[in-house]
């Protein structure tokens, strides 16, 4: 603690000072967003207002409002603008519009629970056969949004594949959200003028506009933006590396350790995109390399793709980056495949001849099956570092760390000056969740801890 | 550690949700 009081007397580092402006950014959007959440429930107290009537029946309708507020906002989340994920990281943003679900879920739920509570007798408007549609609407509404969430939540364990599940969600989405207004219009007890009935039309029609854009705009600028496979090789552990061409543009620019959304001989309209970090230097943006690991549908596909098959890129994304994490010296922890934004990391940092000292942890089952295991010594050659490969299932002469990697084998590693580093951590989610665990245990702040997870649903 | 700092954030957002709820609730009541 003498430490850090020391330290705030003096004048704030520059690394510190960035650090900062990204909070205030990151605390600015925020507000932003609960202010677009609230703002269309004030303005229905704008004007001519309604007669007011018991306190709970007034907050199961305010909480439903905001409820659809926040629902209408998810299109916003997901719309992948680098301005406003910039001071979280896209994973960061994915993950609140995840979890404010759960609040919206709640908030809509409330409302007829607390109806009911008020007047018993509405109870029979859960009948579609008797009730009026304004009332099935909202009813109907609610359901599709519990079969977003749980679809969502549970879409592993009902098997839906990837792909189907977007289009899925973006439709469940925009039936929710429709029948969600219509409802609000059918009671028409607060839109209660022609201004606030458009309101509450062109507010939801605006950030749903975002699904649109994503759907067609986008696709289209991407496919004026093609790229073609130049090659694609074998890598140790059962991973291939794509190198593709940019054709006819000036390609893409990115920061090491960032990646991109990928479009494989199809158009991008179909939208089957797939998230992969670039392996490549940043310092070359017409060519630049994905190396993927043979897991599921679409990786196992990579290596039967052939050289001239067209592709679309749309990146760079992500914050897991030096150039966005500054800091004297590094530690970063692989674990298998984990590995590529690292190696793009390393890679550009010889391009760039940026000695700042780095340590690489390696995590891998054996030693055949370390991806890179070449070119990361030859590395070690050319930058200021040191990797150190441990192996799960090592073979008996081994000598070096191995077992299961955990938190006393990791804090072993850590050099002495530890505490100034910044940490890139990429691999399995067990491995992540040590690792991050373990360093915020060991003191270091969770602001200089970095890692990037996409297993969101 | 991240993903807990916005479950947070997304608690907190959602608290403040609630309170304007209660607010504009109040404020129609006649509180």
């Amino acid at each position: 603690m003498a430490n850090g009081t020391t330290k705030a007397k003096r004048r704030p580092s520059r690394r510190q000072q960035g650090r900062s402006t990204v909070t205030i950014q990151g605390a600015g959007w925020l507000l932003v967003y609960v202010g677009l959440v609230v703002l269309p429930l004030a303005l229905l107290l704008v004007g001519p207002v309604p007669p007011g009537r018991e306190f709970l029946r007034e907050l199961s309708v305010s909480l439903a409002f905001a409820g659809t507020a926040i629902l209408v906002l998810q299109f916003a989340l997901t719309a992948r603008f680098r301005r406003i994920k910039a001071p979280y990281g896209i994973d960061l943003v994915y993950h609140f519009h995840r979890e404010i679900s759960f609040v919206a879920l709640s908030l809509l739920v409330s409302h007829p629970v607390m109806l009911f509570i008020v007047n018993p007798r509405l109870l029979a408007l859960l009948n579609p056969l008797t009730a009026p549609w304004r009332a099935t609407f909202g009813l109907i509404a609610l359901v599709t949004l519990l079969a977003i969430v749980l679809t969502s939540v549970l879409r592993k364990r009902f098997r839906i594949k990837y792909e189907a599940w977007r289009h899925l969600h973006g439709i469940l989405a925009l039936v929710a959200v429709g029948l969600a207004i219509a409802h609000i219009e059918g009671v028409g007890y607060y839109v209660n003028t022609p201004w606030k009935r458009v309101l509450w039309i062109a507010y939801p029609a605006l950030w749903a506009g975002l699904l649109l854009y994503m759907s067609v705009l986008r696709p289209w600028w991407l496919a004026r933006r093609p790229w073609v496979v130049r090659e694609v090789r074998p890598e140790r552990g059962a991973t291939w590396t794509m190198v593709l061409e940019a054709q006819g543009h000036p390609g893409v620019s990115f920061s090491p350790g960032q990646f991109a959304w990928l479009t494989l001989d199809e158009s991008p309209f179909m939208r089957r995109e797939h998230p992969f970090s670039f392996s490549s230097s940043a310092t070359e943006r017409g060519r630049v390399a994905f190396t993927i690991k043979e897991a599921g549908d679409f990786t196992s596909r990579i290596k039967d793709v052939q050289p001239g098959t067209r592709v679309f890129l749309d990146g760079a994304y992500g914050h897991f980056s030096i150039d966005r994490h500054k800091a004297p010296a590094y530690v970063f922890v692989a674990g298998g495949i984990g590995i590529t934004p690292l190696l793009g990391t390393l890679r550009t940092m010889a391009e760039r001849g940026d000695q700042r000292p780095v340590l690489l942890i390696d995590v891998n089952r054996d030693w055949e099956e370390i991806t890179f295991r070449e070119e990361l010594a030859a590395l070690e050659e050319r930058l200021h570092l040191t990797v150190v490969h441990v192996l799960t299932r090592p073979s008996p002469e081994w000598t070096a760390p191995s077992g299961r990697f955990n938190a006393a084998m990791l804090l072993d590693l850590l050099p002495d000056d530890f505490r100034e580093r910044d940490y890139f951590i990429c691999g399995p989610g067990s491995l992540m969740d040590m690792a991050e665990k373990t360093l915020y245990d060991a003191g270091i702040h969770f602001r200089q801890v970095h890692s990037e997870r996409f297993d969101l649903v | 550690m991240r993903q807990r700092y916005s479950t947070l954030v997304a608690l907190v957002v959602g608290l403040l949700v609630v309170l304007a709820a209660v607010v504009f609730a109040g404020f129609q009541s006649g509180w």
